[in-house]
């Protein structure tokens, strides 16, 4: 579980998705990293969410999903993002468990 | 209900089938929200004070309810639901709102669903607002606090806005009760207009590979109108309570799905959020566009992680010195107003058994409790400041580090400050946790928190034991103590709770996902709204339960009567009267129980009296004290600090007893309420009871083992 958590995924999952910004990701081609390496002020889209179902469920109807861009707001004590406009709280956990694709600033 | 709608349910596309009414009838709304949109302000402004609170059946998710009367007459009953991201079947609360609009739950499917979207978050708004208008019934939406995305520099196009959504959109503030006569006017028009259903375009592929799931979902005797939805929301939550036929479907859709490079966890949100996007840039103006809010400068250093800590506890500090200080002058006012009146009624009425009733029993006793009404009204008021300006989520974020190391979740924070206040709502404010586990062990720990009804006590002690003076010239040593016994109760609740995550509740820990609102000034309407109703329940409860106490002990206390020698003072006939009454035999029964905590029989009758209700203690104490007492005047902190024990002529209370009583009521549970509660919230039935026993017997034995502690520790250091 934590080998999953922490690897290293060299490729997008599989399946494009249907929004823009998974074209963007695509042709970004950077190499993706956990949500919770992100540092403040860094834009980052996400590949994968790799939480419980639960929290998966929660995470994209709060914004979070695969393709959505979100924001490092705040990386100092947990994760504070911008997403869809709001400010989402995260704990290390869950961001650990987020794949993402950081944009370049 | 109007031919639009009937003819959209004549074919298929409403949840039940309506029975028929008469146009009399009521008409059944409910309010439908994300969490920090104001929907409860706005249920407020809607229905004024006349709300019902109750559960939904089988469950333990609130429901509250209110009504009022429309301009044509016709009566409108408005249900609150809990706030929701979504109806994603996974947490309880979410569940019961789809349940409810689906037709699956208890009561009837409301005729209007009136949906209340933030309008400075309408992006993540307009998820459920979509989900939401697939149900396909009459709905409203409420664009709230559309004055804040104004000053933010936001322009909503909002008849953009009713044509995107295909249903009516009415800007509130619902603070300030603009926009809610329009509200009430489209709930009266929306059963007659067209019924709203799905706007998002969904692909081809994803469509075919999704009818055969909504077949079997309506066959399986879900509602035609709520398929569509449903069958999106099974794709992330296969193997929800439907038939095989469904799960069969599922698994096949799902299949389909990847083949065609979708991915079926995520299509909904894409195709929401995909959707939403187009709506946004067609409806929303963000001409400034900035990306750091003022909030995200604030929250640089509330929740900078030493800075933010040392404010919170500096805030923490400022509450309960404000408790004191604040309250002194208004507590004053309310112990001469219940002097006066005991006078008067005294003098009044002749001497007998009704004059020492009235004075000794209803006076003394609801009295002694109502003079804690300011304290525990200016609590509230901070807990509604830091609730309503934002801060509460953020301190729960800063907390999650903390909570998680005892095996607590972030959002177990706020149910335990709200036991502050009173632990039954914090109890039910668990419900917002999804992990049984992570709730329950919640539960077992927030009557640990020291409540509003436990500050009697404290205050009662504190004043007439510790001394009046202040430490480095501006720290009251009165609040001092009073913070050390409420972070006695914290850290205590912390201790259990790992304990607890350790052995009974074994368990990983939710993680936190939690949505920080920006910070607002509170609306001193809505705080006085919720201080008004917090506080009326503790004067409710203090004119019933407390009233019907104090009269049976003033009974119990006066009965029954002794024949007593002549000649010997006033006092000591009293002091005998009490001690042969029935009260007096129980506390003698009980005294070598509490003696080894330094307790006299006074002190064990106060305390069995308080089982019910901890608050009684206070009122016991004064009944007794009343009863059994000199007749000088004094108040209760004077004849407590004036009482000998007869046979040694030691004072019965020293600061190392008042200290050792504080411990005991930091640490013991009495408080009926609260074990009801507990019962209902830990599962109900047997399983219930079987924690609220655990929960009463752990807290009833910390506190003897405190008390005992104080004791002793007196003891060595020679302050006993």
């Amino acid at each position: 579980m934590l080998r999953r958590l922490f690897s290293r995924p060299t490729a997008a999952p599989a399946g494009p998705c249907l929004n823009t910004a998974s074209s963007a990701v695509a042709e970004a081609c950077l190499e993706s990293c956990a949500l919770m390496a992100c540092t403040t002020g860094r834009r980052a889209v996400v590949v994968n969410v790799g939480c419980d179902g639960a929290e998966a469920c929660r995470l994209r109807a709060m914004g979070i999903y695969e393709g959505a861009r979100v924001s490092v707001v705040d990386s100092r004590n947990g994760l504070l993002l911008q997403v869809r406009g709001a400010r989402l709280a995260i704990g290390a956990a869950v961001a650990a468990a987020i794949t993402v694709i950081p944009l370049p600033n | 209900m109007g031919a639009a709608s009937d003819a959209a349910r004549a074919t298929g596309s409403i949840a039940v089938p309506p029975a028929p009414r008469a146009p009399a009838s009521p008409l059944r709304v409910a309010l439908v929200g994300n969490p920090n949109t104001g929907k409860s302000t706005l249920f407020n402004a809607l229905t004024g004070m006349r709300q019902r609170v109750g559960n939904f059946a089988g469950v333990t998710v609130e429901r509250v309810e209110g009504s009022y009367t429309g301009a044509d007459g016709r009566r409108v009953s408005v249900l609150d639901l809990p706030g929701a991201y979504s109806l994603d079947p996974h947490t309880p609360d979410e569940a019961i709102a789809l349940d409810l609009l689906a037709g699956r739950a208890d009561v009837p499917v409301p005729d209007v669903v009136v949906i209340v979207a933030d309008a400075l978050h309408l992006e993540r708004n307009l998820y459920l607002v979509s989900q939401l208008i697939e149900l396909g019934l009459p709905a409203v939406v409420a664009l709230n606090q559309i004055d804040a995305a104004t000053k933010r520099g936001l322009q909503v196009d909002v008849v953009e806005l009713i044509h995107e959504l295909g249903v009516t959109v009415v800007p509130t503030v619902a603070t300030k009760g603009e926009g809610i006569d329009r509200l009430r006017q489209a709930i009266a028009r929306a059963p007659d207009l067209p019924v709203p259903s799905r706007r998002m375009p969904v692909p081809r592929v994803a469509e075919q590979a999704l009818r055969p799931v909504e077949q079997a979902l309506v066959d399986d005797g879900v509602p035609p109108a709520a398929a569509g939805l449903e069958a999106l929301l099974h794709l992330t939550a296969p193997g929800t309570d439907h038939g095989p036929a469904v799960h069969a479907a599922v698994v096949a859709a799902r299949s389909q799905l990847l083949d065609a490079g979708l991915n079926p966890e995520s299509l909904e949100a894409e195709l929401r959020y995909g959707w939403i996007t187009g709506v946004m840039h067609r409806t929303v103006k963000d001409p400034d566009g900035q990306e750091h809010t003022t909030s995200d400068r604030v929250d640089r250093l509330l929740l900078h992680k030493v800075w933010g800590m040392l404010i919170f506890l500096a805030l923490m500090g400022i509450v309960f010195q404000a408790v004191f200080f604040w309250a002194a002058p208004m507590q004053e006012a309310v112990e001469s107003a219940l002097g006066w009146a005991g006078t008067q009624v005294g003098s009044a009425m002749g001497e007998g058994d009704l004059q020492s009733l009235i004075v000794d029993g209803v006076i003394a006793g609801v009295g002694g409790v109502l003079v804690f009404l300011p304290q525990i009204a200016i609590l509230f008021l901070f807990i509604g400041v830091l609730e309503d300006s934002g801060y509460m989520a953020r301190a729960a974020f800063l907390m999650d580090r903390y909570m998680r190391t005892v095996g607590l979740h972030g959002r177990s924070f706020i149910p335990l400050v709200s036991g502050f206040a009173c632990a039954v709502p914090a109890i039910m404010a668990t419900r917002t946790i999804e992990r049984p586990r992570d709730r329950l062990a919640t539960i077992m720990v927030v009557p640990l928190m020291s409540c509003s009804a436990r500050l009697p006590v404290y205050t009662l002690l504190i004043g007439a034991f510790v001394p009046a003076m202040h430490i480095g010239g501006f720290l009251d040593l009165h609040g001092l103590v009073l913070l050390g016994m409420y972070l006695l109760g914290t850290v205590s609740a912390l201790v259990v709770a790992f304990f607890f995550r350790r052995t009974l509740l074994r368990g990983q820990t939710q993680p936190l996902i939690l949505e920080l609102p920006p910070y607002r000034i509170p609306s001193p309407r809505a705080l006085a709204t919720t201080v008004f109703h917090r506080s009326s329940l503790f004067v409710r409860r203090a004119g019933t339960v407390i009233l019907a106490l104090s009269i049976v002990i003033w009974a119990l206390a006066t009965y029954p009567r002794s024949d007593v020698p002549d000649g010997i003072p006033d006092e000591a006939v009293q002091e005998m009267q009490l001690a042969n009454s029935f009260l007096g035999r129980a506390g003698h029964a009980i005294a070598p129980a509490v003696a080894p905590l330094g307790f006299d029989w006074k002190i064990g009758v106060s305390i069995v009296s308080s089982f019910a209700a901890r608050e009684v203690f206070v009122s016991a104490m004064g009944t007794i004290y009343g009863v059994g007492g000199s007749e000088d005047g004094a108040g209760l902190p004077e004849k407590l600090r004036a009482e000998r024990n007869p046979e040694t002529g030691a004072p019965v209370y020293t600061l190392a007893t008042a200290i050792g009583l504080m411990v005991f009521y930091v640490f013991a549970l009495m408080c009926m309420s609260t074990v009801a509660i507990s019962i209902r919230e830990a599962g109900g039935g047997w399983t219930g009871v079987r924690w609220a026993a655990v929960q009463f017997g752990y807290m009833l034995a910390l506190a003897y083992l405190g008390a005992w502690l104080v004791r002793i520790g007196a003891g060595a250091f020679g302050w006993a």
